[in-house]
């Protein structure tokens, strides 16, 4: 069990990363805006712009956390302290997931993202005229989600320190192009004739399984990340 | 409803009905007779919230299309 337990929480951090919520949410929102205003193409071009945003976001912040705890854990002894803090906060995260992730509402897909935000969000979306606009918001569309991307970067880059069986670039790569996954499957919808109320409704109806999967995922990579702890430490 | 919120009111719904995919001519002739329509039921009325005008244009926007009401309705409840 041990011996894979690495490469569990890598595919496991994986996942969760690709039902994350609000990232998507941001993109239906301005992919909207964006052919409300623009021709198809246009609304495409500004679409691409957005997602090479939030890729470059994701990059950012997998080189960050990797090029950090790879520092940490070479200079210092805090594997155990980090590794139990980390499954602290998974448990934390397996209860809010749960309970906060989205709001009480039972018709809506909104998230746990404090409402001035989104309104911020809206008014970029409605007023983004340039292919800058788009990558701005694409590239900032990640950090309202950070509370819950961020330990699973660093749970990932924690364990890439013991992980020989594929190379580190090729998981940060595999890693950068999951999350964006669901930013072309929800292009694709727009593309294929789909329309926000559809897509909306959509993640309406699958909102009790996410909630569950991510209370889920984070529950198991607490798990995992003390077991990891306890047989690496 | 004063011009300039009229206006801007407009200029919304033409997006959101571009966006759900109404042709342009469809949907002026909708968004017209929905104004028009939210206009005779606010006469009288000298305080209105922003939720209730919402709610009215949304009513009135779901008699022409579901898609275009539910979009202006459950724009902010999507992220």
């Amino acid at each position: 069990m041990s011996g894979i337990t690495p490469l569990i929480i890598v595919i496991l951090s994986l996942l969760i990363l690709v039902f994350l919520q609000v990232t998507p949410g941001i993109f239906t929102i301005f992919y909207h805006f964006a052919l409300g205003k623009n021709s198809s193409k246009k609304a495409d071009d500004f679409a691409l712009n957005f997602i090479a945003g939030t890729e470059i976001f994701y990059s950012i912040m997998w080189l960050l956390a990797y090029t950090i705890i790879f520092t940490l854990l070479y200079s210092t002894d805090i594997f155990a302290i980090l590794t139990w803090i980390l499954a602290g906060i998974f448990f934390a995260l397996a209860i809010v997931s749960y309970c906060f992730y989205y709001k009480k509402a039972k018709k809506s897909s909104a998230t746990f993202v404090p409402r001035r935000i989104v309104r911020g969000v809206l008014a970029r979306s409605e007023s983004a005229k340039t292919r800058l606009d788009a990558y701005l918001l694409g590239f900032f569309a990640g950090v309202p989600e950070l509370i819950l991307s961020l330990p699973l970067f660093l749970i990932v880059s924690i364990v890439l320190q013991t992980f020989v069986i594929i190379p580190h670039a090729v998981v940060i790569i595999i890693s950068v192009i999951l999350c964006i996954v669901p930013l072309f499957v929800i292009r694709h919808f727009y593309r294929t004739g789909y329309n926000l109320a559809d897509i909306s409704r959509f993640r309406i109806k699958i909102k009790p399984i996410v909630r569950i999967l991510l209370s889920l995922g984070f529950l198991a990579l607490a798990i995992l990340t003390i077991i990891y702890g306890v047989y690496y430490g | 409803m004063d011009s300039t919120t009229e206006k801007s009111l407009k200029k919304l719904l033409k997006i959101h009905a571009r966006g759900v995919g109404i042709p342009d001519g469809s949907a002026n002739i909708f968004i017209d007779d929905t104004i028009a329509a939210v206009k005779k039921s606010l006469k009288g009325k000298s305080i209105i919230t922003d939720a209730d005008l919402k709610r009215l244009v949304a009513k009135e926007l779901k008699k022409y299309n579901r898609d275009f009401a539910y979009v202006y309705e459950k724009c902010d409840t999507i992220i």
